[in-house]
């Protein structure tokens, strides 16, 4: 057979496949339309499919005995066949099965309580766990979907099959780093939070029973040992049957003890997962499972913290083994060198494990909950509760010694950000009394973060907030000052404090954004921020995280824009280099991430811009600039096909095509130039439509609009360059009107001027003839440029046109 | 596996993955080196209690053979699609030894620890069924290449799918409708059983 007509049997016996075998008769003589030929060719491969049940099933090499002698393989259990075995457990075994009479996907997992094993007891626990999933749906649950007793008196339960992979080799199998790893294994807290919320307890809580499947689906199973918390106490078993049941790597001391069971016990299980999920190594090595070695180990030795697991080298006595066992090979499954893990995981998460793995029940987490509470404050950089008392000493001292302050400092803040926040810290001064201290110190911490990002961040497009925003980050830095100088062990603190100077630098003179045009003062706040990363000692070595690395490559980039405006090129070509490579290392490990590739793409556009960008003070150097914005565009396209609705790269790729443009013009490609431009302004309209709001997004179109009339001006079209000159004035005063202390739109402003002067009336270019108006252009500039050189006596890029314009009004007059 | 043999692999499939198309021929034999070198380590016993299994092997190889640190998923997935072409060869080449040896020619001193023990029953369906696949290749490749990735590779859908750059709805039809064409070859290549379908 030739490969055109396969495609045709092939596609004609998959359709079928997915229809009821009622109506495939039908559909064969419609699809196959009188050819014969082809109808006999799909017909045996549908009679092949119903024999090919099972065939191949089982890889090459894999053993495949156990299937053979098993009676139950091929036997009718319900609607269901029985396919293969899936697993064997304490009571029974599970097998896959298929639906008699069912289309594709219908399998599903069949526990049956193996012959011999069928005690009152065993049927007893049979019928919990059909009780208990009855009861229980949660999308990370495995579902019950039937249950009953075969023609043989056999019990057995019906549920959903899972195909996916124990978490622990999930995790190892991808690769994932200890954020992706947190992130699943909150899921699976969530799914046991949901059990005992239905007075559920699993009692039996091993990666083997947490698969994730193909879709990266968490799912729990085998509420086979399952408790209900509302169940008569005279039918539990004996005391002695728990321990056999149980897993003993697993059991927490009170199982091992016969004690009474609780959601403890659960949380006590998860804190092992957790535990082997971070560091691929349980905490405690049975010898040997007589229950007098499991009672020693279990109940009487405290587990190591779990970063102290990392470097300890596999031992010769250990269980044989395909998953990884070194040092380098768990670092490798978690995508991380074993000294970073290390780190990673040393503080909180040594401290969160250590917590729920307490031997008695009260002390740990009091629920799955609080434990993933927990974790998502650590994953947000917050204090969890579980950190040594140190700091919550630290805050209350802190707090009974600040209190007045704290308090009419923040009622200060208070009164910027009006009611929202208000509301919410009523609401926390109203929370318990219990931990209150540590509360506020975070509440500090977490107002001052509000406003130097959320707050800060919102406004910082808005007309007319520049001087809200120096206020805002200069305040939120003093607090953010006097909680690091209380906490100096903290481990986000200092890199909030960076962030913090870099926004303070930025509303001072930073001309990539809105400022007050002091750039001296800038260049000191950066340097101060660099300062606080290099002092604290938490942020030192290799387990840096990504965030103080983006702290610090933001501050050298920041750095650079201000030194570049300056005049300083050499200084701020060394700085924004820095930042490029930083911002690299980061992008090539975080893949997906939006922000690292923009930052990244930001860096070589500024790269560009410092080394032969006309529109900026540059190195003369027009080939390298072109280099980074082609490295650049690529970074931004792909960013905006991965985030259709980020806003940023949208913007930045209407820019890069402004500075693509800006090269070829520069270089006398004109006509690519010109392409470049009308690709950038059609962005930037877009842009506009989707985002009516956005300053730096008006300011934009207004940059591409001059733009294409400086082409026109090439091609000798001064009318045309004049109307499109307009059309770009027109925007940048509204931005000036709407924010009249902005120092560098004042000075987009008088470029207008001169612009619409050489237009309409220099002598050297294509213009209109009309001095007088050419010279009432020159001198609105002069006045603009005069102010802003008043704000900002050094600012080198505002004298030169300053001289630029004097000369223009002088050959002009 | 030393330092160096995971550098070269890891090298030879980044640039296989840059568009290098002879870093392949240069992969191959080192990922099937490796594989044998797995079991026979498993089959001599240094691991006990550890069934040989093709998942385990091919997962085992990547791990040695790998340095995570510089590849990223799709690299992944090439190195599965390579390591189950090995099984492939590795099973083929011992059902080849076997049956020679069975009629009498071939290699009688085949090395102890060159052994992959395929069950004697097995021999002259994996034979049967590699010609089969070989056909099924000439017309439809992808679904060779999924059989292969399954049932020699061990490989679940979702990897398949990675391997194959596919979905994993793709793989699952096309696994099935290959079980199908294959089952009714080798029926056809068989003697009849009795009351069969073919």
């Amino acid at each position: 057979m030739d490969a055109a007509r396969w495609q045709q049997v092939k596609a004609i016996f998959q359709e079928a496949l997915e229809r009821p075998p009622s109506e495939r008769g039908a559909f064969l003589e419609d699809a196959c339309g009188g050819d014969q030929e082809l109808l006999a060719e799909v017909q045996s491969l549908l009679v092949s499919d119903e024999h090919a049940e099972g065939f191949l099933d089982v890889p090459a090499l894999d053993p495949e005995e156990e299937d053979e002698h098993d009676p139950f393989i091929g036997m009718q259990v319900g609607v269901y066949r029985l396919r293969s075995l899936l697993g064997r457990g304490g009571m029974g075994a599970v097998y896959l099965g298929e639906r008699v009479e069912g289309d594709f996907e219908q399998q599903a997992a069949i526990k049956l309580i193996h012959a011999g094993l069928r005690s009152p007891e065993l049927r007893r626990r049979f019928h919990t766990e059909r009780q208990v999933l009855a009861r229980l749906q949660h999308p990370n649950i495995a579902r019950l979907l039937d249950g009953g007793v075969t023609e043989d008196g056999v019990p057995y339960i019906v549920m959903e099959h899972v195909d996916g992979l124990p978490l622990t080799d999930y995790c190892d199998l991808h690769c994932l780093d200890t954020d992706a790893r947190l992130d699943l294994f909150l899921t699976v807290c969530d799914a046991v939070r949901y059990a005992h919320r239905n007075l559920i307890v699993h009692r039996d809580l091993k990666p083997r029973n947490i698969l994730v499947d193909t879709e990266g689906r968490v799912k729990l199973l085998d509420f086979g040992i399952a408790k209900l918390l509302d169940e008569e106490p005279s039918a539990e078993g004996p005391v002695t049957t728990g321990l056999r049941v149980m897993t003993p790597e697993y059991a927490a001391p009170e199982q091992v003890r016969g004690e009474p069971v609780t959601t403890a016990t659960d949380v006590y299980a998860l804190g092992i997962v957790l535990y082997e999920v971070l560091t691929g190594q349980r905490p405690y090595r049975l010898s040997s499972s007589a229950p007098s070695e499991i009672e020693r180990v279990i109940c009487g030795t405290d587990p190591a913290r779990p970063s102290t697991m990392i470097t300890r080298a596999a031992s010769a006595d250990d269980p044989p083994t395909t998953r990884p066992v070194t040092p380098e090979e768990i670092g490798a499954a978690r995508s991380t060198a074993p000294d970073r893990l290390r780190r990673r995981l040393t503080g909180d998460l040594d401290v969160i494990c250590l917590k729920a793995l307490r031997k008695e029940p009260g002390r740990r987490y009091a629920s799955a909950e609080q434990l993933a509470d927990d974790l998502r404050r650590h994953l947000d950089g917050l204090p969890v509760t579980a950190r040594p008392d140190t700091l919550r000493y630290r805050a209350t001292k802190f707090i009974q010694r600040h209190k007045v302050g704290v308090v009419a400092a923040t009622l200060v803040i208070l009164a910027l950000v009006g009611g929202i926040v208000a509301t919410a810290w009523q609401a926390r001064v109203a929370a318990a009394e219990r931990d209150r201290a540590e509360r506020r110190f975070d509440d500090v911490r977490n107002l001052a973060n509000t406003f130097l990002f959320e707050f800060h961040d919102a406004i910082v497009d808005l007309p007319g907030s520049t001087p809200a925003r120096e206020l805002v980050a200069t305040r939120a830095l003093e607090y953010l000052d006097e909680l690091a100088r209380e906490a100096e062990d903290h481990p986000v603190l200092p890199i909030e404090l960076a962030q913090a100077y870099r926004r303070v630098g930025d509303v001072l003179g930073n001309p990539t954004n809105p400022n007050l045009g002091h750039t001296e003062r800038a260049l000191a706040s950066y340097r101060k921020g660099l300062d606080v990363l290099e002092r604290a000692t938490v942020l030192r070595g290799a387990a840096r995280p990504p965030a103080a690395h983006v702290a610090k490559a933001e501050l050298y980039e920041s750095l650079g824009d201000v030194l570049g405006a300056r005049g300083d090129l050499a200084a701020a070509d060394s700085m924004i280099q820095t930042a490029v490579v930083s911002y690299q290392q980061l992008a090539a490990a975080h893949p997906d991430s939006i922000p690292h590739q923009v930052r990244y793409a930001v860096g070589l556009i500024k790269r560009g811009d410092l080394a032969g960008n006309d529109n900026f003070n540059n190195r003369g150097d027009p080939a390298t600039a072109l280099g980074a914005y082609q490295q650049a565009l690529p970074l931004l396209e792909r960013s905006r096909r991965l985030a259709p609705e980020n806003p940023r790269p949208f913007r930045l790729h209407g820019l890069i095509y402004e500075r693509l443009g800006t090269i070829y013009e520069q270089q006398d490609s004109l006509r690519a130039a010109l392409a470049a431009y009308r690709r950038s302004l059609e962005l930037r309209e877009a842009f506009v439509t989707a985002y009516p709001n956005h300053v730096e997004g008006q300011r934009d179109l207004a940059v591409a609009y001059e733009k294409m009339a400086d082409m026109y001006v090439h091609q000798r079209r001064p009318a045309e360059a004049l109307r499109h000159y307009r059309q770009a004035h027109r925007l940048f005063e509204a931005l000036l009107e709407a924010d009249p202390q902005n120092a560098s739109a004042r000075v987009t402003l008088a470029i207008s001027h001169l612009h619409q002067g050489d237009v309409v009336g220099f002598e050297t270019a294509a213009h209109l003839g009309n001095r007088s108006a050419a010279l009432r252009h020159y001198r609105a500039a002069l006045d603009l440029l005069d102010a802003a050189h008043a704000d900002d006596p050094t600012n080198s890029r505002t004298a030169w046109l300053r001289d630029l314009l004097r000369g223009r009004i002088d050959g002009l007059s | 596996m030393s330092r160096s043999a995971s550098h070269k692999v890891t090298q030879l499939l980044l640039e296989w993955s840059d568009g290098d198309a002879e870093a392949l021929d240069d992969l191959m034999p080192l990922v099937y080196d490796e594989l044998r070198r797995l079991a026979r380590r498993h089959l001599r016993g240094e691991r006990s209690g550890h069934t040989l299994n093709a998942t385990a092997l091919v997962h085992e190889a990547y791990f040695n053979l790998v340095d995570q640190e510089r590849v990223v998923w799709q690299n992944r997935a090439h190195f599965f699609g390579i390591a189950s072409q090995a099984m492939r060869r590795i099973l083929l080449m011992h059902a080849r030894r076997r049956n020679a040896q069975k009629r009498g020619g071939g290699q009688p001193d085949l090395p102890l620890d060159d052994v992959i023990v395929v069950a004697e029953a097995h021999v002259q369906d994996l034979l049967a069924l590699d010609a089969a696949l070989e056909r099924l290749a000439a017309m439809d490749a992808r679904m060779a290449r999924v059989v292969e990735c399954r049932y020699f590779g061990g490989l679940t859908i979702a990897e398949t799918a990675a391997v194959l750059d596919v979905s994993p709805a793709t793989v699952k039809r096309d696994w099935r409708t290959a079980r199908a064409w294959l089952h009714r070859e080798l029926s056809e290549t068989r003697p009849p059983p009795p009351g069969g379908a073919s």
